[in-house]
């Protein structure tokens, strides 16, 4: 199978890169005439491809037959634009918040600011900002929102993440923190994207997901000793991942471990 | 030429070597991301009387033996008393100040320390006046001054940090700054949760009906 781009896609975005990527010019209009073959009334197809609308299965499973791609893959990132669409509904009404969540979109923020944090070396030397914006840039979802960039820089200069000078930029500290509740919101969506999509790779797709790792641990527990515990957890994560940080290259995956300890 | 041949070798062996440390020791970048924050750091440290790790830092309560590469086995006492410090020991400029004294203790490497206040563990944290008995090793005793405003009606709410640093600090500080981490600081001993006071003078009210 193709190897495709690792940012996190939803299925709008593979609707619309299926067709305009094509080469042929599509509109929406002759896509879903000539290509769905009439399985999608064209209005449907542009509220699929904006995210306002879900694609149902069978329209999925055509749109694999024309990707020349094998069906469950395209149906697990169904699923989880589902999930997440759920969450982040529930999420909203958890956190007293009347904005609109339109699901994986909202995590966008959050995945962003990862990338740009891990697009800096962990020594701390300088690269050129020139070369750091493009790799920022290389995570948006929509290629025409420039304007994201440097809204991610700004965040991570405002926390002093991030040090820059004459035309070069390096980074100072590793760890960002969520704190409006824009920032929240996102970096939440972006957690339940991660689970989702972790989960959805061992059950729905055991025979491809040898990239994904998910298992559980657990113990009784002095409860003095749990802040000692997290501690040491977040030690060894971080050395790990410290160890492991590669530069970014056709070669690499960009790897997320999402790190959940709690009693139950 | 042969010269010249020598220094086009010298150069691009630098090249090669550079090109080959780079591969060695990768360039690759890493970080996380959460929930938490720093003021929640500082507020467990205080809370639990404890030390609390946090993005690289160490927040300690008073007392507590820092468990740091560094500075293992050392502490900062902060004197704090158990009423409100009363503003006007000194003047600063407009304003009042009181003293609050520390002291370091099991400190087994050269320091400099600084000190840093705010009305809460969210900052922003402003750099205080420090005063510090001249050893460099072993014990200090130590008196910062906190600012108080003169025209405060009501007690004032802070927090007091001694900033630690391994040899001397940055040679440039910020006055104020939103997170202590921006003074560049690995190890900081707060204080419990203090207030200040502007004592009021006296007013002498006589009856107005007698001699």
């Amino acid at each position: 199978m193709k190897r495709r781009d690792t940012v996190l896609k939803g299925i709008k975005e593979l609707f619309y890169e299926t067709r305009v990527l094509s080469g042929r010019e599509y509109t929406i209009k002759r896509f879903a005439k000539e290509v769905l073959e009439g399985a999608v009334d064209p209005v449907m197809l542009g509220y699929i491809e904006k995210g306002t609308r879900f694609p149902n299965e069978a329209l999925v499973r055509r749109l694999a037959a024309v990707r020349d791609e094998p069906a469950p893959p395209l149906l697990a990132v169904l699923y989880r634009d589902r999930m997440l669409h759920a969450f982040g509904r529930e999420l909203r009404r958890a956190l007293h918040d009347p904005k609109a969540v339109e699901g994986i979109a909202d995590a966008d923020l959050a995945v962003q600011v990862s990338r740009a944090v891990a697009a800096l070396p962990d020594d701390g030397s300088w690269v050129p900002a020139r070369t750091w914006r493009a790799r920022i840039a290389g995570a948006l979802r929509d290629k025409s929102r420039g304007s994201d960039v440097t809204r991610v820089v700004d965040i991570l200069r405002e926390r002093n993440l991030v040090e820059q000078e004459k035309g070069r930029v390096r980074r100072v500290a590793r760890h960002y923190v969520a704190a409006t509740p824009e920032e929240r919101r996102a970096l939440a969506m972006e957690f339940a994207a991660i689970f989702s999509k972790a989960l959805l790779d061992k059950v729905a797709l055991p025979d491809t997901s040898d990239t994904t790792f998910l298992r559980n641990h657990f113990l009784h527990i002095d409860r003095a000793r749990l802040p000692e515990f997290y501690v040491r957890l977040e030690e060894a994560a971080r050395g790990l991942a410290e160890e492991f940080a590669d530069d970014a290259g056709a070669g690499t995956d960009f790897l997320n471990i999402l790190l959940v300890g709690t009693p139950v | 030429m042969n010269v010249d041949m020598r220094a086009a070798r010298a150069k691009l062996a630098t090249a090669l070597m550079i090109a080959v440390c780079w591969a060695i020791a990768g360039c690759g970048g890493s970080g996380s991301s959460g929930f938490d924050s720093v003021s929640r750091a500082i507020a467990q440290a205080i809370d639990d009387e404890a030390c609390v790790a946090f993005d690289g830092q160490t927040f300690c309560a008073s007392g507590v033996e820092a468990e740091t590469t560094e500075f293992e086995g050392a502490s900062v006492v902060i004197k704090a008393p158990d009423a409100p410090l009363l503003c006007d020991g000194h003047t600063l400029g407009v304003a009042c100040a009181a003293s609050l004294d520390f002291t370091t203790e099991g400190f087994m490497r050269v320091n400099s320390l600084l000190a840093a206040v705010s009305e809460s563990e969210e900052g922003p944290w402003t750099l205080v006046p420090l005063e510090a008995t001249d050893e460099a090793i072993g014990p200090r005793r130590v008196t910062i001054l906190v600012p108080g405003q003169l025209d405060a009606t009501t007690p004032s709410p802070f927090i007091a940090a001694v900033l630690v640093y391994a040899g001397v600090p940055p040679d440039v500080l910020p006055e104020t700054a939103p997170r202590l981490a921006d003074f560049g600081v690995e190890l900081v001993y707060v204080s419990r949760r203090l207030e200040l006071v502007l004592p009021r003078p006296v007013v002498d009210v006589r009856d107005p009906t007698a001699e």
